[in-house]
Formats: C-alpha cells, sequence, structure tokens
C-alpha cells in the first residue's frame, strides 16, 4: 500500500471521527441546553417558594402582632366590663346599706359588699401582674377598719378552712388603732394569698393571724401581720428562694404552691410597694410563718370630717353637678345617693352629650365616667377644657374603674382634677362633693341641726354607721335593747356550762350591734375574746369576760340615752 | 468502552510500529465501528480485544506486556490531562486509594457509561500496600503498568507482586512494595 493511499485512508478516518465528535458534541450541548433550562426553572420556582415563604412568615409575624394587640385590648376591656357590673353589686350593696335593715340583713348585705370587693381586687390583681412588674401599679390608699376588713375576710375564708378541718384564729393587738390609711386591695390580696396558701398545705390544724404594731426609731408605725399555720412545713432550700419569681429550678415550689407560680412573689411586690418586708420563717413537720410589715398612717379623730367640711360652705347660689355616665347601673346608684342628699343634677350619658350640656349649663362639678360610648371621658374633658367657654374651670372628677397610675395620668393630662375610684362608697363621694362643690348640703344641714342633740360619740356612731339616717339607727339600737337581756342571759348560761364554742359565737353575733350602738371599745373586747378563745385560751378570755360584763352594764344607761334622743327625732 | 482507550491505543501503536500497524488493526479484524473513534464516544470492549489479540499474535508478544506497556503510555496521558488528580496527593499509595474512591467517581460522573474496574484496598502501611483489581474485562495487565508508572511519577521504587484470584482473571491482588 502507498504512502498515499494509506494517508488519504487515514485522513478519511479522522474525517469521520471529527463528524461524530462533532454529533456527539452537539448532543451534549443540547443536552447542556436543556439542563440549564431546567436548572433555571428550578432556581426561579425556589425563588418563588423562599418569596412565598417570606410573605408568609410576614404575615404571620403581623397576624400575631395584631393579635397580641387585640390580646392587651381584650384584658383592658374585660377588665372594664367585668368590673362595671361588679361596681354595680357593690353599689347596690351600698343602696341596701342605706335603706333599713335589721342585724342578719346587715351582716349579709355586709358579705355580699366584701365577697364582691374581693372579686374586685382579685380582677384587678389578675389583670395588673405585668403593671405590677412594670412598676405601673399605683397606691390607693383609703382609711378603712382593718377588723372589719380582716374579718370579712376570714369570713369568706372559712367555708375553705372546714374542708381541711383547719380553724382560722385572728388577734388584732389592741394597739392597732381603729381606722388606718392604707391600700385596703393590696393588703387584702397579700392576706388572701398567704391565707390561702396556709390552709392549703395544713390540715386538722390551726391558722393564726396575729397584727400588731411595730415603731420603729423615728416613731413611725408599721403594722406586722404574721400568718402562722400548723401545716407541714417547707424545707430550707425551697424556703431561700420562696419569694421569688418563678423560675426554672422552682420548678418544686410552683408544683407544691399551685396557680402560677407567681402568688408569693406578687406578695412581696405588694409588700415593698406598701413600704414593707416580707419573709418566711418554717419548720419542717411544724409548720410555717409568714411574716409582713406595712407602713400604715393611723387616722385620729372621727370619720365623719367630711361632713363637717359642708357645713362650712358660703351660701352661694349653688349650680348643678353634672353626672356623665353610660352604665346604667353605676348611674342609678349615683343618682340614688345624689336625690337622697337632695343635690341637683344633670346627666349625660356619652361624652358627646356632655359637651353638648357644658355649653349651655355651668356646673359646679362634673363627674366624668372614662369610658364611654361616642365620645370617650379623656376626649370629653379635654373638649371641655380647651372650648367650653361656661365650664373650662369646672372641676372635673374622674369616675374610674382602674386604679392604674398610667390611666390615672391619662386622665390628669386630658384635664381631670382628681379621681373617685369605682366602687366607691357614700362617704367618698359625698367627700368629693364637698370638697368642689358650692352647694347648699340640705341634708347635712338637717343632720347638723341634729347634732347639737347628740354628743360626738353618737354622732360618729350616727354619720358613720346610718349615714345620719336616725330612723334606720333607731331601729338598730331598739333592738339592740330588746335582745341585750336575753343575751346577757345565754351568756351567763353558756359561762356556767363551760360551752365555750357558744361564747364565741355569742360574742361573734355582738360585735357589729355593739359598734353600731356605740359601744366601741365593748366591740373591740368581743372581738378580742372571740379571737381568744378561738385560739383555746380560754383563761385569758374568761379574765376579759369579766371585765366585759361589768363595762357592759354600765354602758348600757349611754345606749338609752342614745335612744331617747334617737325617738325625740 | 470509552473512545479515549481507543484512541490512545492507536496511538500507542502508531508511536511504536507506524500507521501502518494501525491501518493493518483495523484492515485484518473489520470493527463494526470501521476504526473510526474520538475520544467522548463508546465503542465496543470487544473492538480492543481483537486488535490486541491479532497484534500480539503477529508480534508473537505476551498481551499482559502489550497491555502493561499500553498502561506506561495511557498513564502518560493521564498525567499530562489530569494533573489536578495527581498534584491532590504526594505518594503513590494515597493516589492508588484515591483512585477507586475520587478519580473513577468523577469519571462516571462525566460519562455515565464508562466501565470501570473496582479497586478495594484490603491493607495499606508505609510501605505496603495490598489492593485488589475486580472487573469483567480482566484488565489487570493494564492495570499493573499504571502502577507501574505511578511508582516512578511520584519518585518511589518498589515491588509489585500480582497474584490472580480465581480462575478467570476477573479478581486480581496487587501487593505493592516499597523500597
Ligand atoms: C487521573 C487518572 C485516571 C483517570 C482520569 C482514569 C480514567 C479512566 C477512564 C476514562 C477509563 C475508561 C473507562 C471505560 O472504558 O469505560 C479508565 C479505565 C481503567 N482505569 Fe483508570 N483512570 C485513571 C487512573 C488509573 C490508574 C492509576 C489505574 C491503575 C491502578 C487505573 C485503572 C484503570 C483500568 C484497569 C481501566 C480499564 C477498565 C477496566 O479494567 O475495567 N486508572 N480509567
Amino acid at each position: 500500500m502507498s504512502n498515499a493511499e494509506l494517508l488519504k485512508k487515514r485522513i478519511e478516518r479522522e474525517r469521520l471521527a471529527r463528524k461524530q465528535a462533532e454529533e456527539i458534541l452537539e448532543k451534549k450541548s443540547l443536552e447542556l441546553y436543556a439542563a440549564n433550562e431546567k436548572l433555571q426553572l428550578l432556581n426561579l420556582e425556589l425563588e418563588k417558594a423562599v418569596e412565598k415563604r417570606t410573605a408568609e412568615l410576614k404575615s404571620a409575624k403581623i397576624a400575631a402582632e395584631k393579635a397580641q394587640l387585640a390580646e392587651k385590648e381584650f384584658l383592658a376591656k374585660m377588665s372594664h366590663e367585668i368590673r362595671t357590673p361588679l361596681n354595680a353589686v357593690v353599689g347596690m350593696a351600698n343602696l341596701l346599706h342605706t335603706t333599713s335593715l335589721n342585724d342578719i340583713q346587715e351582716e349579709y348585705v355586709d358579705d355580699i359588699k366584701y365577697a364582691a370587693d374581693v372579686l374586685m381586687g382579685l380582677i384587678s390583681d389578675v389583670l395588673d401582674i405585668s403593671k405590677i412588674e412594670a412598676g405601673e401599679l399605683a397606691l390607693n390608699e383609703s382609711e378603712f377598719d382593718l377588723r372589719e376588713s380582716l374579718n370579712a375576710l376570714v369570713r369568706t375564708l372559712d367555708y375553705k378552712a372546714r374542708e381541711n378541718d383547719n380553724e382560722l384564729v385572728v388577734f388584732i393587738d389592741h394597739q392597732v388603732p381603729e381606722l388606718i390609711l392604707a391600700d385596703k386591695n393590696v393588703i387584702n390580696q397579700i392576706l388572701l394569698n398567704l391565707i390561702g396558701n396556709a390552709l392549703k398545705f395544713t390540715t386538722k390544724g390551726t391558722i393564726s393571724i396575729n397584727v400588731n404594731v411595730l415603731i420603729d426609731g423615728e416613731g413611725n408605725s408599721q403594722l406586722q401581720f404574721e400568718i402562722i399555720d400548723t401545716g407541714k412545713g417547707i424545707e430550707p432550700e425551697k424556703l431561700a428562694s420562696i419569694f421569688e419569681k418563678y423560675q426554672q429550678e422552682n420548678k418544686a415550689i410552683k408544683v407544691e404552691y399551685g396557680g402560677t407560680g407567681l402568688g408569693l412573689s406578687i406578695c412581696k411586690e405588694l409588700v415593698q410597694l406598701h413600704g414593707g418586708k416580707i419573709w418566711a420563717e418554717s419548720k419542717v413537720g411544724e409548720g410555717s410563718t409568714f411574716s409582713f410589715t406595712v407602713k400604715v398612717a393611723p387616722i385620729m379623730g372621727n370619720k365623719g370630717e367630711g361632713n363637717e367640711e359642708v357645713v362650712d360652705y358660703n351660701n352661694q347660689l349653688g349650680g348643678k353637678i353634672l353626672v356623665v355616665e353610660d352604665s346604667y347601673l353605676n348611674l342609678k346608684y349615683l343618682l340614688t345617693l345624689l336625690n337622697s342628699w337632695e343635690v341637683d343634677y344633670d346627666v349625660a350619658y356619652d361624652g358627646e352629650e356632655a359637651v353638648k350640656l357644658c355649653a349651655k349649663e355651668q356646673y359646679q362639678l362634673i363627674f366624668m365616667d372614662m369610658q364611654m360610648p361616642k365620645m370617650n371621658g379623656y376626649d370629653a374633658t379635654k373638649n371641655i377644657r380647651n372650648f367650653s367657654v361656661l365650664n373650662s374651670e369646672t372641676p372635673i372628677v374622674a369616675l374610674t374603674a382602674s386604679a392604674l397610675l398610667e390611666d390615672q395620668r391619662a386622665a390628669e393630662y386630658a384635664g381631670v382634677n382628681s379621681h373617685l375610684i369605682k366602687p366607691f362608697s357614700p362617704g367618698q363621694l359625698k367627700r368629693v362633693i364637698s370638697q368642689y362643690a358650692n352647694y347648699q348640703d340640705k341634708d347635712n344641714k338637717k343632720k347638723t341641726s341634729k347634732q347639737g342633740k347628740f354628743n360626738d360619740e353618737e354622732w360618729q356612731v350616727l354619720s358613720e354607721y346610718f349615714d345620719g339616717d336616725t330612723e334606720h339607727a333607731r331601729i338598730v339600737v331598739e333592738s339592740f335593747m330588746s335582745s341585750n337581756k336575753e343575751n346577757m342571759k345565754l351568756m351567763a348560761d353558756y359561762l356556767d356550762n363551760n360551752e365555750f364554742d357558744s361564747v364565741t359565737a355569742l360574742m361573734h353575733k355582738c360585735k357589729p350591734s355593739l359598734a353600731m350602738v356605740g359601744l366601741r371599745e365593748l366591740s373591740n373586747l368581743a372581738a378580742e375574746i372571740e379571737s381568744l378563745l378561738k385560739s383555746n385560751k380560754n383563761n385569758k378570755a374568761i379574765e376579759l369576760i369579766d371585765d366585759f360584763l361589768p363595762k357592759l352594764n354600765k354602758d348600757l344607761p349611754r345606749v338609752e340615752q342614745f335612744y331617747q334622743k334617737l325617738k325625740n327625732e | 468502552m470509552k473512545g479515549i482507550v481507543f484512541t490512545e491505543f492507536f496511538q500507542f501503536i502508531e508511536d511504536n510500529f507506524g500507521y501502518e500497524m494501525v491501518d493493518e488493526l483495523i484492515e485484518e479484524t473489520q470493527p463494526a465501528s470501521g476504526g473510526i473513534y474520538t475520544a467522548v464516544g463508546s465503542y465496543p470492549f470487544n473492538e480492543l480485544v481483537s486488535y490486541l489479540t491479532y497484534f500480539c499474535k503477529k508480534k508473537e508478544m505476551d498481551p499482559a506486556l502489550a497491555l502493561r506497556l499500553f498502561g506506561h503510555h495511557l498513564f502518560n496521558v493521564f498525567s499530562k490531562n489530569y494533573q489536578q488528580f495527581f498534584k491532590a496527593q504526594n505518594g503513590s499509595f494515597g493516589f492508588l486509594a484515591s483512585i477507586d474512591n475520587h478519580i473513577h467517581v468523577e469519571v462516571a460522573k462525566l460519562y455515565p457509561d464508562a466501565e470501570l474496574p473496582k479497586f478495594n484496598i484490603i491493607s495499606q502501611t508505609e510501605t505496603e500496600m495490598v489492593m485488589h483489581y475486580t472487573s469483567e474485562r480482566k484488565l489487570h495487565a493494564l492495570a499493573h503498568g499504571l502502577i507501574e508508572k505511578t511508582l516512578e511519577h511520584y519518585h518511589q521504587k518498589g515491588e509489585i507482586n500480582t497474584q490472580v484470584l480465581g480462575e478467570d482473571g476477573s479478581q486480581v491482588q496487587f501487593k505493592i512494595t516499597l523500597k
């Protein structure tokens, strides 16, 4: 084979191979192109998926934020919605109080009112937990009778105590003043919490509640409360961190103490809010003592002070009071009181109406509910302050169901002068009116003329318990006198037969009526006897009873005198 | 079998015996492909067997030796074209171990129709390595040649001991001892 021929063959083979290679290349290119396309499509899908997911996340976030906001609004609204009917319960109970009731009815009404109060306090506290933590809860101090309030609290817990065969014993030292200035809700909530815990961990035992006065170096007085149980006690490791906010390592405490596990830490916050300290001591198997102190101011003088201010009114032509309130029941309560005091008023059912009325008439005082339809109290107040010619200077008192500093500040910012926190008592309302309004308190005038006859003590009783209603007072005193003789005879019999339980019950029954006929000292003595007997300190109790009977006999003529004066009214 | 094996085989024959020998192999064995190969295509394995058989008969050469020599040639092509695989290792044992778990894996990815042998490393010390070759194509002699050149590439000297496992030569043990 010639070289040329071979070369030709070779070239032909190379040519064919190249063609083959080109075909393969072309096929590969096409495959590559298709793969590329697919990849791009995939990429696009991926991008879309990512975009979609991002959008979903975004809307989920917005939804969550909305839900959070809705929750906040719901809480605020619920707080209002729950408080409103509860206010009505309290208000109606107050109204019932102003009618003629016998002892038992009175006690029942007190119980209703007290239970509603406790409920109100609880609701507020549940709703305000976050506020406590943010330091936004304001102390809402008012005068109250600690003995009354503590006994009522114990009454509501009695049923719970009996479930575990427990006994609740209250001892209030006689140095504790009759009236104190403190936040009743706060103190009640602390007590409710601590007594509730004590009851939970004690069976067939005694829970003693002691109240004493502590005087510090600067002469400031503090109240010290002790809640002593005979329960199972708390181990030292747990005791150390028992007031700390619920943490992971405190699980055991949470499990044992139930609920949110926040109870004791709330107590601590509340005690601190009230300028005090809280601590606990315990021995496993023997029981625990929870103690706390609160700063309180004792109230001197009589409870009726507010009424006397009214007397000082210069006798200007009194204008009307404007009541702005949308809740029917609250309104009914308020108007009933105003009517009974013969105070002139106009009513507006929402902010808009209030603004309209303010354009027509000058008022002495405006009571403004803060949460109302159409125009709320904040806006109405601003409007009146800024635009009303007649009422831009008129005192406006906010009627609010909120004890929160934040809400109060908002109201003040809008231009209100002060706050009346629902539920309020007739006395509180009257005091506010007398503070701001220049009206002729006819009711009080009437009473003022009466005071001439009554001595200070009687007058105090009259205004405190009967709101000046002499008819009501007469019935109560009369029934006291008619039952007293028999009660004393019963007492002697019980003592002869060593029936101490019956003596305890009798003391309990006498306590309120003694106070209401003006024998406050004896009422306190009865309370002390009752609590001594409950803690089985019978000898000490008998000593006091020996005091009690002659004292009562000595004081009876005073009651008789009081009765005569009432009868002559 | 991948075209590169054919094109390089022809190159190997041409380098040593001239293109006439290549032409003769094609003309005498009459392959289905017509002897026309491109590196990236795939062709019947038996065409390679036919060439080898004819060639060894004609030249009275041991086919194993021919394959070993072809292995030497093929190694030079690989080491020129796929430098990265060699640089990745700093000794022949490491490189040989990487054929099965890396190099041929990449080859299979690039050419899904490639028919590759299996190399199992049985044992390995600093100086001795035992590996098993398994392939239906029974080209262990080619592997032998490639291994020889691998040692040379990493400037290592050693002894390659071959032991056929079983009858048909599809499984062969290489024991490489470095000096
Ligand atoms: C960078 C280095 C290497 C590359 C790129 C490479 C690539 C390839 C390719 C493309 C084939 C053809 C597959 C087919 O025909 O379908 C092949 C076959 C083969 N390779 Fe490698 N290889 C390399 C190194 C080695 C080494 C070092 C050895 C020896 C230990 C080896 C042993 C073999 C054997 C024996 C075959 C023939 C097929 C068989 O026996 O079944 N290769 N290799």
